[in-house]
């Protein structure tokens, strides 16, 4: 249809027969159905809320993934081991048995000695780089850890400095000997809150 | 009565003494320190660790108030009393090996010695808890033994006081210096002068040592090798001297002329007498080394170049060391 014939059509057209109320209400009618389709005209298509749906679950999901993995990230692990809280947890778990936390590329895992007698020293905290390989250690002055291939003793000394004594082997951050190359170690001393416990007096 | 009972009831348990260990007595016991070949070696003798434990214990009994144990009964493994660095101890271990030698701290140690360096490691263990401490002292090639073991002794003494609970303390270095006399020879009325005085401390030389006879040398607490020298402007004699220096104590070499004989003056073949030397202390002048006659040399005395602490082979044979020892000093 042209618009010629478009208006041929509309001029033939002839208004239908309504009773005079129809015609009354009819202008409030039309104001209220134009409001309507107006409102039903701006809301979006149910495809698109849908997709906005997922999209914000989708986001969800990942933020909350990213949240969950960022509580377990090592950062924060090493952070919670050199802060002591880690340590005081197990020590109150394990009065007296715990020899030293390792963390290592298979997780957190806990040395403990088959009964209560861990001396109370200051606790320690190593960071052993060997290689590629990387493990943080959280133990005792007078415990052995392994370094490289061999067992040695942790000491830390009046100042809060930490040494590491082994078979042709010293560390400590002054001095160093018999150390391989690939070898890097940081070391610290960690507060700890519940102290050294001290000897039972005699009764 | 009842009062009093109940005082005592309520008295804290820390307030009675244990007899175990006494409060104020803190006694250290040494236990042979770990050396390699290496390090015997460099100190030139057979077992290096058992001489520098030796020498930690002797310079320990200097640092008032600590208390050493017998070095014999420790050697003699009394009481099954074996220690390592190496090795983690219990407290209940620490405790059995404590009351068998009657220590309060234990010492154990390692000496590792390169070209470049020795370091010496120490574990002091409380034979009240088990706690560990650890200790440790560095030194190049121009460090003298005897200063190392001395500030290690320091560390060790500081540890063993924290460990019984007691404010730990310092000890102030000695002091050494020379003695000069105003004389005339016999036959002569040419006044001239004899001086005693240090010519090296523990291999260090003092350079234009008679012209600073007066000059104060610092010794730290322990034992030290000596050299000393005499010189009355036209002979030399000379002698070394191993002595354990007390913290703050003041010392002098002091030296009485020989007895010349006319026959020594008149006749070339008989040696004239050389002077006797000994270290007194300053304040009491009691001799604290051997009074040893020495005789003149030919030259000027010398430090040997390739100088061993002589401490380390006298201390190992026992905790008093025999100072009447014939003198090991090179002549030039």
């Amino acid at each position: 249809m042209n618009p010629r014939e478009l208006d041929k059509y509309l001029r033939e057209a002839r208004v239908p027969e309504r009773p005079d109320d129809y015609w009354s209400e009819f202008p409030s009618r039309v104001v209220g159905r134009a409001r309507t389709e107006r409102v039903a005209g701006i809301r979006p298509a149910p495809w698109r809320l849908g997709a906005a749906a997922a999209l914000a679950a989708a986001f969800g999901l990942v933020l909350g993934f990213a949240l969950w993995h960022r509580h377990a990230a090592p950062g924060d692990a090493y952070g919670s081991l050199r802060d002591g809280r880690v340590l005081r947890e197990l020590q109150t778990r394990y009065p007296g048995r715990l020899q030293a936390i390792i963390q290592d590329g298979s997780g957190l895992h806990t040395q403990l000695s088959d009964s209560a007698d861990v001396s109370a020293s200051d606790p320690i905290l190593l960071e052993i780089r060997d290689g590629k390989d990387r493990r943080v250690v959280v133990t005792f002055s007078g415990q052995l850890v392994r370094c490289g291939d061999r067992n040695v003793m942790v000491l830390s000394d009046l100042g809060g400095q930490v040494m590491l004594v082994g078979d042709g082997f010293f560390w400590s951050r002054q001095a160093s000997s018999g150390l391989a190359d690939v070898v890097h170690i940081r070391a610290e001393r960690i507060p700890n809150e519940l102290g050294r416990s001290k000897p039972s007096p005699p009764l | 009565m009842k009062n009093a009972i109940c005082l005592l009831m309520f008295l804290p348990a820390a307030a009675y003494p244990n007899p175990d260990y006494p409060t104020g007595n803190m006694s250290v016991a040494v236990f042979n320190f770990q050396s390699d070949k290496g390090a015997n070696e460099k100190f030139g003798v057979a077992d290096a660790g058992k001489s520098v434990a030796s020498l930690l214990a002797c310079d320990l009994s200097a640092l008032e108030p600590i208390r050493v144990v017998d070095r014999g009964s420790i050697q003699q493994g009394e009481g099954s009393s074996k220690m390592s660095l190496g090795e983690p101890i219990t407290p209940e271990g620490a405790r059995q090996i404590g009351r068998a030698l009657g220590a309060t701290s234990l010492v154990s140690g390692q000496i590792l010695a390169s070209h470049a360096q020795v370091i010496i490691a120490a574990k002091v263990v409380s034979a009240e808890t088990g706690a560990a401490t650890g200790a440790m002292v560095k030194g190049d090639t121009s460090t003298p033994i005897a200063d190392l073991i001395s500030q290690l002794g320091a560390q060790v003494a500081r540890i063993a006081m924290i460990q019984k609970g007691v404010e730990p303390t310092s000890w102030a270095p000695a002091a050494i210096v020379g003695t000069r006399e105003r004389a005339t020879s016999l036959g002569s009325n040419i006044p001239h002068d004899e001086v005693a005085c240090v010519l090296a401390i523990d291999g260090r030389v003092i350079p234009d040592e008679v012209e600073k006879w007066s000059q104060t040398q610092t010794l730290l607490p322990g034992f030290h090798e000596i050299f000393v020298r005499y010189y009355d402007g036209t002979a030399s004699a000379g002698h070394d001297f191993v002595f354990n220096a007390k913290p703050g104590a003041s010392y002098e070499v002091y030296f009485e002329k020989g007895h010349l004989s006319l026959a020594s003056l008149n006749t070339p073949a008989v040696p004239s007498v050389g002077p006797v030397l000994w270290i007194r202390d300053q304040r009491t002048r009691e001799p604290v080394t051997a009074v040893t006659q020495v005789s003149f040399g030919p030259r000027q005395p010398g430090v040997p170049t390739d100088f061993e602490f002589r401490g380390l082979n006298d201390v190992s044979t026992g905790d008093n060391p025999d100072f009447s020892r014939s003198p090991s000093l090179r002549f030039k």
